[in-house]
């Protein structure tokens, strides 16, 4: 059982809240048996209580010039990821390497202790404009639910990233974001849905939803898996999209989701690794990759492409 | 085999390239009056007018069948003004019809079954080398004889067949307004019923260039991996033309293929499905579409044109705005970043040997 958290940024303005909210979530969630959680991008702002600021780039740097920020942050997931007895992805925070400003997402294990940061590789024009830095590694970890990789950010529209990450193990991929609204269903089609399609893996989805740093947020938490393997072959675990291949747009029984809004409650969700077995015997993607055609042109290709 | 077999063998070949020769096609094309499109005269960068066609595969005994119907998908988007027509996978094997007896299956009938008959050591790469010649005789006459005669760039969607090594290779080509061949591409991943079949992948992407952009035509499942897309963006190619052939159509699964790789690579795409009821037992269905990044896109939904359905013939129009495209690639808010060595450091590792130990 894996979970996604929520946050809606109209409600949880201050670090008391945040700290309400998580506790809240993941007891939720611990109660209904996830042993991994994923936290939505900028949990390291809201965390602060700098949602108010003016703009974002400022929000973050108010951020880091705050000497306890960074304990603080790292403290309280520690603890929730011990005292629920869960590995939890605490979305992403920003942290300073010497001149480079770099946007991670840290997680805990059970115990408590870090299992690893991973940076984002892969930067928006925006972003850029902000004078972040990209990452240089791309880690997997081995957890007693599978191997998981990270893909933070704007990461998740680079499919190198998710590729690395799989062909190196991964067998769920988590993405925490933040991605300012309106953004359409169609750009998470385009990101995370299909890399999950493209590698055969499960993947977690959260980003924030509502007001922070002078921005508003499209929230949206997912929990996708190759088509085979999802509920009607939609490649959605949770939430179910509509029928005629929409967003879910209403909230009904049925559906307590909608496109562009963190969900109101926890998105929990079992994941059937035998049926995605099935799926990965019976068409084995990785199986048919070029590699000889892959070996012969990259990564000088993109040096080419660079300079055309 | 025995002499005898052989013999047998070669004069049944003679007769069905007799049967299929190109002095009949060329005349029965005659017979049609056509007229060139006119639609290459004045090229606009900003209006490239492309159209997919949705065809079915059925088995012809009679070769001018496959022309008639190949003639009347070019003559369809010809009267909606396409400069370049593009055609699904597998765009010859309705000429599996010239042997005998295949046209007589009952309904059903799987392939695999039906080369049990013909013995234990029949793949159905065999089948496609065997009839290669007169295959290849009859879709490179039949495309080089409506590109020129329209005058039209067609990719004419693929074609299993033989190459000179023996090598069963499905390849698509791209014939130019005067009739020459301007590029060829081999399917570079294949599906794993392929690989069962005896086919072989191709090891080459290439781009050709043409007044109407650069264009590139890998084959269907190519399609399901970003690196195809990701070379060819970075080789310059701007049209990407997918012939494919799917048996299952349902709005997700079509979601896997090129419109994914459209968006992450910034190029316009276009896909021509082959659609068929009961194959050899298969049931084929897609929906013809001409895709671009969203930012271009009307809806924003990456969509410029779809098939209304995924089991009927039909022709798909829309007109690429190659400039647009030009100014997204430098000035896209998301897409266009580089991690060049992050990709040193994995790309050759991940690509060259086995998958590595996670850490933890």
């Amino acid at each position: 059982m894996v979970g996604c958290l929520g946050l809606d940024l109209c409600t949880v303005k201050t670090a008391d809240h945040y700290r309400h909210w998580l506790a809240n979530g993941l007891a939720l969630l611990a109660d209904r048996g996830a042993r991994l959680v994923l936290l939505p991008g900028g949990t390291g702002l809201a965390m602060n209580g700098t949602a108010g600021t003016a703009d974002f780039p400022s929000a973050v740097r108010e951020m880091l010039d705050n000497p306890d920020a960074s304990n603080r942050y790292h403290d309280l997931h520690s603890q929730m990821a011990k005292r629920f007895k869960l590995f939890l992805a605490a979305g992403t925070t920003w942290v300073r390497q010497g001149d480079r400003l770099l946007h991670i997402a840290p997680v805990y294990q059970p115990d408590g202790t870090l299992l690893g940061e991973q940076a984002q590789t892969h930067l928006s024009r925006m972003e850029q404009q902000w004078g972040w830095a990209r990452g240089a590694d791309l880690a997997v970890w081995s957890t007693e639910i599978g191997p998981i990789g990270l893909v933070v950010g704007t990461d998740v529209w680079y499919p190198e990233v998710s590729r690395i990450l799989t062909l190196q193990g991964a067998m769920m991929l988590l993405a925490p974001a933040m991605v300012p609204a309106p953004a359409g269903f169609h750009l998470t089609l385009a990101g995370m849905w299909q890399e999950v399609q493209q590698n055969q893996v499960f993947a977690l989805e959260n980003w924030p939803g509502g007001p922070m740093a002078g921005e508003d947020w499209c929230g949206w938490s997912a929990i996708y898996g190759p088509c085979e393997a999802t509920p009607g072959e939609t490649g959605f675990v949770a939430p179910i999209p509509q029928a005629d291949g929409g967003p879910p747009l209403h909230r009904n029984d049925a559906s307590p989701f909608r496109w562009g809004e963190p969900p109101p409650q926890p998105l929990a969700a079992e994941l059937d690794f035998t049926v995605h077995r099935q799926v990965v015997d019976s068409y084995p993607i990785f199986q048919h990759l070029n590699r000889p055609l892959y070996r012969r042109h990259f990564p000088h290709i993109y040096q080419a492409g660079d300079q055309r | 085999m025995s002499y005898w077999n052989r013999l047998k063998e070669k004069a049944f070949l003679q007769y069905l390239q007799w049967k299929t020769r190109p002095a009949l096609i060329r005349r029965y094309l005659d017979g049609k009056g056509i007229k060139p499109a006119g639609t290459l005269r004045a090229i606009n960068s900003r209006q490239v007018r492309a159209a997919a066609a949705q065809v079915e595969l059925r088995l012809v005994q009679d070769p001018l069948a496959y022309v008639e119907q190949m003639y009347q998908h070019v003559q369809a988007a010809v009267e909606q003004g396409a400069q370049l027509v593009t055609f699904p996978e597998d765009n010859a094997t309705h000429l599996l019809g010239l042997l005998p007896g295949l046209g007589d299956l009952p309904p059903g009938a799987t392939l695999t079954a039906t080369l049990n008959e013909l013995g234990p050591d029949v793949k159905v790469a065999d089948i496609f080398a065997y009839l290669t010649p007169v295959s290849r005789s009859v879709y490179f006459t039949t495309f080089a004889e409506l590109a020129r005669r329209f005058e039209l760039f067609v990719m004419a969607g693929s074609i299993v067949a033989a190459n000179d090594q023996g090598r069963v290779i499905n390849t698509a080509y791209l014939f130019g307004p005067d009739g020459q061949l301007v590029g060829a591409q081999e399917k570079l991943h294949l599906l794993p019923l392929e690989a069962e079949w005896g086919l072989v992948p191709g090891n080459e992407l290439r781009v050709c260039p043409s007044p109407l952009g650069k264009l590139a035509m890998p084959v269907c499942m190519d399609a399901t991996y970003f690196e195809t897309f990701r070379l060819l963006s970075l080789m310059g190619a701007e049209i990407v033309m997918i012939p494919s052939a799917d048996v299952v159509y349902t709005h997700w699964k079509a979601l896997r293929g090129i419109w994914p790789r459209v968006q992450e690579s910034l190029v316009y795409g276009i896909k021509s499905a082959l659609i068929a009821r009961d194959f050899f037992g298969l049931n084929l269905a897609g929906k013809s579409c001409i895709c671009a990044p969203m930012e271009l896109t009307p809806q924003g939904d990456g969509m410029l044109a779809e098939a209304q359905s995924h089991d009927r013939e039909e022709v798909v129009v829309a007109d690429m705005d190659l400039e647009a495209l030009r100014d997204l690639r430098t000035s896209s808010r998301l897409w266009g970043d580089l991690n060049l060595a992050l990709y040193k450091r994995y790309l050759p590792g991940v690509y060259g040997g086995p998958a590595a130990q996670p850490k933890g």
